[in-house]
């Protein structure tokens, strides 16, 4: 796992509050215990303030796994 | 630091990140709290982050919340049915989560935007007055962020039909009519602008999710929500402990001297200025304000009297402890004096030994990180919302007056027992450094300026200083200290002379901020392990007395030495022989540099 992908997976644990959470591109909001809508805000918010960025609405919107969120997310960080 | 602390104090919580938040919410138990309340909130924007955060804020501040969470969207259905579930519940409080952003949608579909305004003030005063009616809770209503929305640019507040206008006015009456009928205000709008509106008021959460706020800002909305709901259960600070030394004014008063503290001209002296003026607005309204500084009383008691700059007067105190005490001891005397409990209390240190300290001990008493910047304290203040609820009573102003015109002096009656401990656990570390050209200019200063902790109180120039240092019958040294909790620089300079076979202690001045920290019993074992590289066999101490050094009159008889009588002038000295000293273990780990060998 790369640097970057252990940061993401860092928000992750805090935000599930679960220090051996372990993300993969795969991963959905089905296969982790108390991602609902609520948390997903949380988990977007946090994952803007530690990288400082912004999603558009439609990018949020649109993210079908980790994978997508984490493949955007690059894309912001490389511009 | 604190911040990252399994018990959070409420002014802290403010600044908690929201799942932080709720993670230590969901660790308190039933047992864990006090008290409880019952809670029914009712919101026109998404409520599900903010019930979480109110009842983990509650919890973590010892009240049991029974929180009911109404529908998205249902507080007209709620409050007009008899039967709705915020009846059922019983509420001791009914919070009225009511958002810019859902009144927007209802402004855009009003016919007569001229009388918008007032159509939402008399349907929501319609609403307390069904809540009041039919329970005896006691109603918190949210105002309105101003909104973006800027249709005229700067003029758009002047067009009373805009919705920007409108909020205006809604605001202003929904503020003067809470007043007349008890319903408490959550003043949503200054946390808007406090944090930048631009940021609050995010319109893809609003978009996405019905989200007022971003989830960055719910744990200090909801502080000051709770802070709303427990000042009607008498929970509040009524005293404001202050330091005095770079808290009050800028500089030390004991090592520049109440004619180089920086209060009122300069720059520095301004952001002090303007932070006393803070203070007794405080003070304008009821809030009580005692002094606890390590300092001597009568130097403080001259600057509060006459220094021309000072705002804030001796008659503005209830209570000025100033010693070389512990600040706990300090605290426990002041509390006895207004006989008020220790939750009641706020206590205002720059010193990170001292906040530590406080905190660890009375854990009750609320202990704000303070910036390192004195200009950042008005601001931080405004977000910890120490001081939540009504005006002073004539109670308050009865008290301040009674206190005012008793005597001054506390009586320290009750000695903190765990300031050992707090210190063993410091992880203290002292370096030992010579009077290199880089510890010059601090060991200047305070062979300049000391007087309290100065046995000797001989002024030397920099280049005297200098000369110690290459004196081979004589040893320099300073000591720069540092803890867990921070550096605090070079607190110590000694100087020891070879005369003959005794090591005669010329200077030892120490910065009165590490009195108790056992840095006595440290330059004692470094004195001794220079006599004796020197030769010496015995270590022989003065003391010079002055109008402002008797703090120091028994160190060296504290520390094991026996007074040698018959000497003459003012000089007092003491002797130690070497083969009588014992090295002491001291919870403080020693780095040097080449200084032995250079002696």
């Amino acid at each position: 796992m790369s640097d970057f992908e252990n940061r993401v997976q860092d928000v992750f644990r805090e935000v599930f509050d679960r220090d051996d959470l372990v993300i993969y591109n795969e991963m959905q909001a089905k296969d982790v215990d108390g991602w609902d809508s609520l948390t997903h805000i949380t988990l977007i918010m946090t994952i803007e303030d530690t990288f400082k960025i912004k999603f558009t609405t439609r990018e949020v919107m649109g993210f079908q796994n980790v994978g997508e969120m984490l493949d955007c997310l690059r894309g912001k960080l490389a511009d | 630091m604190s911040a990252q602390a399994a018990n959070p104090q409420a002014w802290e919580l403010a600044d908690l990140p929201l799942h932080r938040l709720v993670s230590l919410g969901r660790r308190i138990t039933r047992e864990q709290c006090a008290n409880s309340l019952r809670v029914a909130v009712l919101g026109d924007a998404a409520t599900q982050h903010y019930c979480q955060a109110l009842a983990a804020t509650l919890k973590l501040r010892g009240w049991w919340p029974e929180v009911y969470e109404a529908e998205f969207d249902m507080i007209q259905q709620e409050v007009l049915n008899p039967l709705s579930e915020t009846y059922r519940s019983n509420p001791e409080f009914v919070v009225l989560f009511t958002t810019t952003q859902a009144l927007w949608h209802r402004y855009a579909s009003a016919g007569d935007k001229a009388s918008f305004a007032d159509d939402v003030c008399n349907e929501l005063f319609g609403h307390w007055d069904l809540l009041q009616s039919r329970t005896s809770a006691t109603v918190i209503q949210h105002n309105f962020v101003l909104p973006l929305n800027r249709p005229y640019g700067n003029y758009t507040l002047l067009h009373s039909d805009t919705f920007a206008a409108s909020v205006n006015r809604i605001n202003g009456r929904i503020l003067q009519e809470a007043g007349e009928r008890g319903v408490k205000i959550v003043d949503t709008e200054f946390q808007a602008g406090y944090h930048g509106k631009r940021h609050w008021l995010d319109e893809r959460l609003w978009c996405q999710a019905r989200q007022a706020l971003s989830p960055t800002f719910i744990p200090s909305m909801v502080k000051s929500v709770s802070d709303a709901v427990l000042a009607e259960r008498g929970v509040g600070i009524k005293c404001l402990v202050v330091d005095l030394d770079n808290t009050m004014w800028g500089g030390i008063l004991a090592e520049d001297g109440r004619d180089l503290i920086e209060i009122g001209q300069t720059e520095v002296g301004l952001v002090f200025h303007r932070f006393q003026l803070a203070l007794l607005e405080l003070k304008a309204r009821g809030v009580l304000l005692a002094i606890c500084s390590k300092n001597d009383l009568a130097n403080v008691e001259d600057v509060l009297d006459t220094h021309p700059d000072m705002l804030l007067r001796r008659s503005d105190f209830v209570a000025c402890v100033a010693n070389f005490g512990d600040k706990v001891s300090n605290i426990m005397a002041i509390r006895e004096k207004l006989n008020i409990g220790f939750d009641s209390f706020s206590f205002l240190d720059d010193t990170a030994f001292e906040r530590e300290l406080v905190r660890q001990a009375l854990p009750q008493v609320q202990v704000p990180e303070l910036p390192a910047d004195p200009a950042g304290f008005i601001s931080e203040l405004a977000r910890w919302n120490l001081f939540e609820g009504r005006s002073a009573t004539p109670e308050d102003l009865a008290r301040l007056a009674y206190y005012q015109a008793n005597d001054q002096r506390e009586t320290i009656r009750a000695k903190y027992s765990g300031l050992e401990d707090f210190v063993a656990d410091l992880k203290m570390k002292a370096d030992i450094q010579p009077f290199n050209t880089f510890a010059l200019p601090r060991v200047h200063q305070l062979v300049q300026r000391s007087n309290q902790f100065n046995l000797t109180t001989i002024r030397y120039s920099e280049e005297d200083l200098l000369r110690y240092g290459t004196d081979r019958e004589a040893s320099a040294f300073c000591i720069r200290l540092s803890d867990r909790l921070g550096d605090n620089g070079i607190i110590a300079a000694i100087i020891i002379r070879r005369v003959g076979s005794d090591a005669v202690v010329d200077t030892w001045i120490m910065s009165c901020r590490v009195l108790g920290r056992r840095v006595e019993e440290l330059t004692l074992q470094l004195i001794a392990e220079r006599a004796k590289v020197l030769g010496c066999s015995r270590i022989v101490g003065q003391y010079v007395p002055t109008s402002k050094n008797g703090l120091v009159e028994d160190l060296y008889t504290r520390l094991g030495f026996t007074a040698i009588t018959g000497t003459a002038g003012d000089k007092q000295l003491f002797a130690l022989t070497m083969d009588r000293y014992e090295p002491q273990a001291l919870p403080i780990e020693i780095t040097e540099h080449e200084l032995v060998e250079q002696a």
